[in-house]
């Protein structure tokens, strides 16, 4: 501590930083599957922080902190989708291309058929297929029923199939 | 494509390595004009509430911007306890009188989403977007039930009640430079083992150290002047005193619960979040949204002289996917 004292904006930037490291990268692809570009999804992350730094409840453990902020983030990614009106935007007309690091065709093609998936899709996919929760994690998670989720994850898994059919019989 | 396929793909998807430095400069910039404009912000809502907007007064009316009246003052007989219900809605800014018993909030709406195949894939437009809380003068309790729904409480009064009283933390270590590189919560299972091993002993009594997962989330406590000074381990025990949220740790649904009015507020005592239960539509998805079982809620409010008040509120959806609120007769 420098001198004694630390104002309140080093104290800020100390929470800050801690909560980045644990979670912005998970709300970040979150955020990104929603828009498709960077631009949106940090303004949207920009909001989350906020409202965790200033305005979050007590959470009993990481767990329940890291539910809590996904379900801010998808709330607030389709409050900005609703917004901007940008709902009908084709994956396609974003150069998604120009914010990842795809290393192939196929991987960029995925990231951009997930992100034109309809919006109730995207999260419980990420969720099941990228950070391996269960229907049940996801149900407390969202506070959707499991039977919503399983739902979510068929109909998501069906459109993902016809769309990157190509590559399903590659694979 | 195989899952894995779906793995490396999103992990290609990731933040820029200046996006920290640029978040924070926005945020903290954000900060400052935010508390600015706060500051004539008449209506004392909670945190979780700071962007609730619509506002319905059930049984008596809260002064609205519009001209409609609302109804009867004197619903809860003559000995002058009285309580109000607010309920709160999140998304949109219009607000709304109330001028009968039977409210409808339109902006708290719900809507079926079918695919090609007509199954239901989501019912959306619902979550932690419907808040309700108790207005009214030497309220001593306020107890809410429901009976088919959930509900999500944080008492935070509680907590600061707890905390003054040294009862919310079971042991409070000194705060160390090293917690500001990463989260406290990375470093809680360290600083139990510090703990473990005595290199607190002159401030925690070890015999009444209970095992690690007893713990909730350590908390940094801070000065007046906001600096860190120490890092207090909240009990389980203590944590669900002051919590409950949909479903407890064992999966039984939260449906209870009771806020003790520790400051003699006025307004907004003991905000709940109300969850509805879909399942019913699940099962039977063409049904018509007014077809869901009804809830019913039961305020119980507790004045400072003993007088107990009860009031039950019928919680349903209308055809249109609307929430109909019906104070029921008493």
């Amino acid at each position: 501590m420098k001198g004694g004292i630390r104002t309140n904006n080093e104290n800020l930037k100390s929470k800050f930083e801690a909560k980045y490291k644990l979670y912005a990268d998970m709300l970040y692809k979150i955020a990104f599957l929603y828009f498709g570009n960077s631009y949106d999804a940090e303004d949207a992350l920009q909001e989350v922080f906020i409202k965790l730094l200033y305005n979050s409840p007590s959470f009993k453990d990481l767990n329940h902190e890291k539910a809590w902020l996904i379900r801010v983030t998808q709330n607030k990614c389709r409050d900005m989708l609703k917004a901007s009106r940008c709902k009908d935007t084709s994956a396609d007309e974003i150069a998604i291309a120009d914010f990842v690091k795809a290393s192939s065709d196929m991987q960029l093609d995925i990231i951009k058929q997930v992100v034109a998936l309809p919006e109730k899709y995207k999260t419980v996919i990420i969720l099941y297929y990228y950070y391996d929760y269960s229907v049940s994690e996801i149900s407390q998670t969202l506070k959707i029923s499991n039977s919503a989720v399983k739902m979510r994850l068929k109909r998501g898994r069906e459109i993902l199939k016809i769309e990157l059919e190509d590559y399903e019989n590659e694979a | 494509m195989k899952p894995e396929d779906l793995k490396y793909s999103i992990n290609s998807v990731e933040p820029d390595d200046y996006m920290q430095t640029r978040l924070f400069a926005e945020i903290s910039s954000k900060k400052k004009s935010k508390n600015k404009s706060r500051k004539g912000f008449k209506i004392a809502i909670s945190a979780v509430l700071c962007c609730a907007i619509l506002i319905v007064g059930l049984g008596f009316g809260i002064p609205k911007s519009n001209d409609k009246v609302t109804g009867d003052v004197d619903l809860y007989g003559s000995d002058g306890n009285m309580f109000i219900i607010n309920v709160y809605a999140a998304e949109n800014k219009e607000s709304i009188s109330i001028t009968d018993h039977t409210v409808t909030v339109p902006d708290w709406k719900i809507s079926k989403e079918f695919d090609e195949n007509g199954e239901l894939d989501s019912i959306d437009g619902y979550g932690e977007n419907c808040f309700f809380s108790i207005s009214g003068e030497n309220i001593k309790y306020v107890k809410y039930t429901c009976e088919t729904a959930y509900l999500g409480a944080s008492d935070e009064d509680y907590k600061k009640y707890l905390i003054e009283n040294n009862e919310y933390y079971d042991f409070i270590v000194p705060y160390s430079e090293e917690y500001r590189l990463s989260d406290l919560s990375v470093f809680q299972e360290l600083l139990y083992s510090r703990i473990e091993n005595g290199y607190y002993d002159e401030i925690v009594d070890k015999s009444k150290l209970k095992p690690y997962e007893k713990y909730s989330a350590a908390e940094i406590i801070y000065d007046e002047n906001g600096n860190e000074i120490g890092v207090g381990f909240v009990s389980m025990e203590n944590y669900d005193k002051c919590n409950a949220d949909f479903v407890y740790s064992d999966g039984t649904p939260v449906r209870e619960y009771t806020f003790e009015n520790y400051y003699d507020k006025t307004e907004n005592i003991g905000p709940v979040i109300w969850y509805p239960d879909f399942s019913f539509i699940f099962e039977k998805p063409k049904t018509s949204f007014s077809k869901i079982p009804h809830d019913t809620i039961t305020v119980e409010v507790t004045f400072n002289d003993g007088t107990v008040k009860k009031q039950q509120y019928d919680f349903s959806f209308n055809k249109n996917g609307e929430l109909v609120i019906d104070r029921i007769a008493d």
